[in-house]
């Protein structure tokens, strides 16, 4: 067990640095966006102010209504959607970085992380572990960073001219953050659950390709295909099913695609894995 | 004792390994020889379960290859194969966290004898460093055994001579050691046993001793003989 945990460690390790930079993309782009979006927002209502002689903001909220964190937040969109979609495609790609990175460049470290004296199946929840807590630790600074985001709306802008809004009732009508930050805990483990068991199907994949190359590249591709096909399969039944029953269907599906690809990713590491 | 027993390898349709077979005694240095693309490398890689073999066995003291064979053998690859982010003192924290069979008193050793210094990315050492460094990481362990890949190759001659010394010392005493090399004139006089392989076939095997003292020959003779007949 410790060791399975220092090589967690060795994994975030690994990362740390792209990881930080990536959340300081997020936090810094977030932020700025936000601050510019709301001091042009005011500095609209100024002019418009002065062009209709409007005196007050008061007056100006009852003529022309008030803003909230989405509007605004909408005005500068890609400051607040680009870092999210760039930490996702990141991530996506290390998924397949942390398995080639040892096997390519200069020096091979798989050679030494297949020799370890303890299974070679801790390799595979290590890493499987470090993207779990990658993608977790992104989320979590996503929902920390949105009442700091709301409190800096409400700090900037007027009173008169903002209008409450909660963070649940901004994840809700958002397309991708009612995603991302789905607000029940049911949905975020059935996609947080989902998404984990498309990590280890791919997973199984590189694996696969690891150990017979060109054939096993074929058979990963296989693999993947099948499995989307088969996990999305309840999806086309949704005039014969209802919505629960679907997603009900897909987390037993998922459950047993996660249990194939972890026997298939145990087997190929501890005899059919090649340096 | 390393037991090869028929041991083939194939690549596709292609045959690297045919019927390999050999032993590795402990307390003997046993060279495996051969020309490029012999297939000695692969053979090492075989032994420590880095590559799975078609056919044959290979056993460690009689057991079959498993997850514990890496607290019996040690490996030294070609290549070290470090991270080049860490450094010197890193790799030994590595080998320490995750070997019950570091020695760290054979370490901080052979970390003087070698004249490595801990603060030393591995991204930035020589090649004549690295190949120290990747035999320390080998002889720190307490293993019955030592297969080297090519531990002389591409490095200056003070490193060779200085590698090469290690080999009479009590570092190697007791174990079996397994090497690769395709120049065996400046170890031919620490080896006891020369396995001579050709396109993946032992054609050759014997003791360094006993040819001299019976045939009166070196090991570079027998491999004129075999290699150039």
């Amino acid at each position: 067990m410790i060791r399975y945990i220092k090589l967690v460690l060795m994994e975030l390790h690994r990362f740390w640095k792209i990881y930080a930079a990536l959340a300081a993309i997020t936090v810094i782009s977030q932020t700025a966006g936000l601050w510019m979006s709301i001091r042009s927002h005011i500095k609209r209502v100024h002019w418009e102010m002065e062009l209709t002689s409007i005196g007050t903001y008061a007056e100006f909220a009852k003529t022309y209504g008030r803003t909230s964190f989405r509007s605004i937040v909408s005005f500068n969109e890609l400051f607040f959607m680009g870092p999210v979609m760039i930490c996702i495609a990141v991530l996506l790609i290390y998924v397949f970085l942390i398995w080639y990175r040892d096997w390519y460049g200069k020096n091979a470290f798989v050679y030494r992380l297949l020799m370890l004296p303890a299974s070679r199946f801790r390799l595979f929840w290590a890493k499987l572990t470090a993207i779990m807590l990658f993608v977790l630790g992104l989320v979590a600074l996503q929902i920390v960073l949105l009442p700091l985001l709301m409190a800096m709306y409400r700090q900037m802008m007027p009173a008169e001219l903002s209008l409450a809004e909660s963070v649940f009732s901004y994840v809700r009508h958002h397309i991708v953050f009612q995603i991302l930050l789905p607000p029940h805990a049911a949905d975020f483990f059935l996609y947080y659950g989902l998404g984990f068991v498309a990590v280890t199907v791919v997973f199984a994949a590189i694996l696969m390709e690891r150990a017979w190359r060109l054939k096993g590249l074929i058979a990963g591709i296989l693999y993947v295909s099948a499995a989307t096909l088969v996990m999305t399969f309840p999806l086309s039944l949704d005039y014969v099913l209802y919505p629960h029953e679907i997603w009900g269907l897909m987390g037993g599906i998922g459950l047993v695609l996660f249990l194939a690809s972890v026997w298939i990713s145990r087997t190929l590491l501890a005899k059919k894995i090649t340096v | 004792m390393i037991e090869i027993d028929r041991v083939t390898k194939k690549f596709g349709r292609k045959t690297v390994l045919k019927d390999v077979t050999f032993t590795v005694e402990k307390g003997r240095i046993t060279c495996l020889i051969g020309l490029n693309g012999a297939g000695k490398s692969t053979l090492l890689k075989a032994i420590m379960g880095l590559m799975p073999v078609s056919r044959g066995q290979i056993r460690i003291d009689g057991q079959p290859v498993s997850e514990h064979l890496y607290e019996k053998v040690a490996f030294v690859p070609d290549t070290l194969t470090m991270p080049p982010f860490m450094t010197v003192e890193n790799c030994l924290r590595f080998m320490r966290d995750f070997y019950d069979n570091w020695n760290e008193e054979r370490a901080a050793y052979l970390l003087s004898f070698f004249k490595l210094q801990p603060a030393d990315r591995i991204s930035s050492l020589s090649k004549g460093n690295a190949a120290k460094l990747n035999l320390l990481l080998g002889l720190a362990l307490d293993t019955d055994y030592l297969l080297m890949d090519e531990p002389f190759s591409g490095i200056d001659m003070f490193s060779r001579e200085q590698i090469a010394s290690v080999f009479t010392s009590e570092l190697i005493e007791d174990r079996g050691v397994l090497l690769t090399t395709h120049e065996i004139d400046e170890i031919e006089h620490l080896i006891d046993k020369a396995v001579l392989l050709d396109q993946g076939r032992v054609i050759r095997e014997f003791w360094c001793e006993e040819i001299r003292e019976k045939e009166g020959k070196s090991v570079m003779d027998v491999m004129r003989e075999v290699y150039h007949p």
